[in-house]
């Protein structure tokens, strides 16, 4: 059988080049359509920069919204050993008509009304060290103004806490969240002191705790998995109907490989009707070909995922800041099966056709 | 010799019709035709509702350009302010407007009534002793101007509609509901642009499956063909109704996937409507122009993949 395969292989290597090309170039397209609709799942740990730890933050419109207190925070965490904490505050401030992000740093770099720029974010201002700029605050409505002292990492702006609460229009102890960083088995404690059942979560990475008020001394904790996720909550999208979309879109780009199996089909005709002839079972035939469907098939997967993890040509901007491509492994396999289902399926249903 | 190529192709038609040879298109057209309408009717920003956005006060912002609402000819200097007995240099926006107009609309204050004034940060309103009247001197010009109220930004507002000189700025007065739905206008395009480039990438990788679909069906339709030559068809008539009937196969099945792509859109969201408040799906021309690139692809690959139907 695996001769037949390979006879098949060395006959028409220019029909299997081509189809393993096409099928390449569905498959990087259909990763690049996953990593995409996937990566808006991560639009705010990409923007503040966070990437792992326990976050805590207050329901509302977005975390660049939303507001907790550091006392309120510390009186429940504060007896708990072995962590360390960090508050920042972010708000959305307007340059021109172009909302960008301004967040609080401990970074004693800095003081007054200096803010520190990201460098590609400073290339695209045109602003460079030294100079001033008028920023507008979504929450106060009036104008300040800024001394660019120094460049950071990321697509945001830095400066001193008092003058982020300033501008956030805002009092001493508020901050928009609190990343809580340790061993999982204080994390679990701190879980468990804001009200939240550790054991049903894994502590490991990024786990986001929202508190939401119910009174005005009381609080519940709902648990997420990504920052983002648990603020499009709000707006009724759920992290699983966006994979589902993400899937949807994935597999029906890779429908086309079922039209390229029938056509290689037929290119294998005169060459499988020898085998025929030669007294090769119509089983044994088709076996053969699923196998040679199957090896193409997999190979152009794995090309695929090279040219997806080494070439970015569409990128999704939103806001300026580019978002980085995810694609869940579980996700680029659903990928994956799909295309060599399609493909095989395309062959064998060509092979059963085309062969008496 | 239109006519026999109209009825070559109608014949070719209906064989393939009957054949059922259009499925092989419809697969091969429905990824590119069915993605390009789902991508292209996400919902427009304007069909959201906004009622929940605090229209209260305007949003004061130095732009280079006008933005909405209303925007006055401003410059930002470093100038001095003082009250006679002491003074701090102190960046000042000075904006060529009318001073009730604007205080009104920020609401900074609502009865002063003459033509210019400044507004001063609050600490340095402080440290002057809260002064009824300030000296302010930029570029060199020195004038005595009424302290209408303080405020919370860092910088100092000058206003006065009978100042001359270089105005290289805006300063605008944008109520918050048109920003909110400038962002999500923005972020409308981000999304429209990346799909735009990731369905033209999709319809190139997919002309070559359709060049492929097109000649399956073409060499399906062999016999046909021969018979019509058989019959009295030139070649080149041949080849060219056999185009002709896949261009036309082509053009009414793009059409049927994306009437059903359009069906499907709006199905989902009525029935997602019942669990999540989206707002409606939005049909936009762009969908139509990539619909078109589909066809003219298919128009493109149609005479090469019916070449071989005749030897």
């Amino acid at each position: 059988m695996h001769v037949a395969t390979l006879v098949l292989l060395k006959t028409k290597i220019r029909v299997v080049a081509y189809s393993l090309i096409v099928l390449v170039a569905l498959s990087w397209l259909s990763l690049i359509a996953l990593g995409l609709i996937d990566s808006i799942l991560w639009l705010y740990e990409g923007v503040l920069g966070v990437g792992e730890g326990l976050v805590i933050s207050a329901r509302g419109f977005s975390p660049l919204t939303t507001l907790i207190h550091r006392s309120e925070v510390e009186a429940r965490i504060s007896n708990i050993s072995g962590i360390t904490v960090e508050y920042y505050l972010a708000t959305p401030v307007l340059y021109g008509d172009r909302v960008l992000v301004l967040r609080s740093t401990s970074s004693s770099t800095i003081s007054g009304d200096c803010v520190l720029v990201g460098g590609k974010l400073a290339r695209e201002l045109g602003v460079r060290a030294g100079e001033g700029v008028l920023v507008s605050s979504l929450f106060t409505s009036e104008v300040y103004y800024v001394k660019v002292c120094g460049y950071t990492s990321g697509y945001v702006l830095e400066a001193p806490y008092d003058l982020v609460a300033r501008i956030r229009g805002v009092g001493r102890g508020y901050y928009s969240y609190a990343v809580v960083k340790g061993p999982s088995s204080a994390l679990s404690r701190v879980m468990e002191a804001l009200g939240v059942k550790p054991e049903e979560y894994k502590l490991t990475g990024l786990v986001v705790t929202v508190l939401s008020r119910i009174s005005s001394n009381e609080t519940r904790a709902v648990v997420y998995s990504a920052i983002t996720e648990a603020y499009i909550a709000n707006f009724g999208l759920q992290r699983d109907y966006i994979l589902y979309f993400a899937c949807g879109v994935a597999v029906a780009s890779v429908v086309g490989s079922i039209v390229l199996g029938l056509d290689n089909a037929g290119r294998f005709k005169n060459t499988l009707r020898v085998f025929r002839e030669l007294g090769a079972s119509r089983r044994s035939i088709t076996t053969s070909i699923i196998l040679l469907g199957f090896t193409t098939a997999i190979l152009a997967c794995a090309i695929s995922l090279i040219i997806y993890n080494y070439v970015r040509v569409v990128n999704l901007e939103i806001m300026g800041y580019v978002l980085e491509p995810r694609a869940p492994s579980i996700l680029v396999l659903l990928v994956f099966t799909a295309l060599t289902t399609l493909y095989t399926t395309g062959l064998t249903i060509g092979v059963w056709s085309e062969v008496e | 010799m239109l006519k026999v190529l109209i009825e070559a192709s109608k014949t070719l038609i209906l064989s393939a019709i009957r054949k059922k040879l259009y499925n092989t298109i419809l697969v091969a057209v429905l990824a590119p035709v069915l993605l390009a309408v789902v991508l292209f009717t996400i919902p427009d920003p304007s069909s959201l509702n906004y009622a929940y956005i605090d229209n209260g006060k305007p949003v004061f912002l130095v732009s280079s350009s006008v933005v909405s609402g209303d925007c006055y000819p401003a410059t930002a200097v470093e100038g001095f302010v003082g009250n006679g007995s002491s003074g701090l240099s102190a960046i000042v926006l000075v904006v060529k407007a009318e001073a009730p107009r604007v205080l009104s609309s920020t609401g900074l204050s609502k009865q002063y009534n003459y033509s210019s004034g400044v507004v001063l940060p609050l600490d340095l309103y402080n440290d002057l002793g809260k002064p009824s009247s300030v000296v302010v001197s930029i570029n060199g010009r020195t004038r005595n101007y009424t302290v209408v109220s303080s405020w919370g930004s860092n910088i100092v507002l000058l206003l006065d509609s009978e100042l001359s000189g270089l105005f290289g700025e805006y300063a605008c007065l944008t109520p918050r509901g048109d920003l909110f739905r400038g962002f999500l206008r923005s972020i409308e395009r981000d999304l429209l642009s990346v799909s735009l480039q990731w369905m033209i990438l999709l319809i190139l990788a997919y002309s070559v499956i359709i060049y492929t679909a097109h000649r399956r069906v073409a060499e399906s339709m062999r016999l046909d063909v021969r018979i019509l030559v058989e019959s009295g068809l030139s070649n080149r008539a041949a080849k060219a109704s056999t185009a002709i009937a896949l261009i036309i196969l082509h053009a009414l099945i793009t059409l049927y996937i994306s009437a059903l792509g359009v069906v499907l859109v709006y199905t989902a969201w009525s029935l997602l409507g019942y669990i999540l408040p989206l707002p409606p799906p939005t049909l936009r021309t762009s969908t139509l122009w990539i619909l078109l690139l589909e066809v003219l692809l298919g128009v493109a690959v149609a005479y090469p993949a019916s070449r071989s139907v005749v030897d």
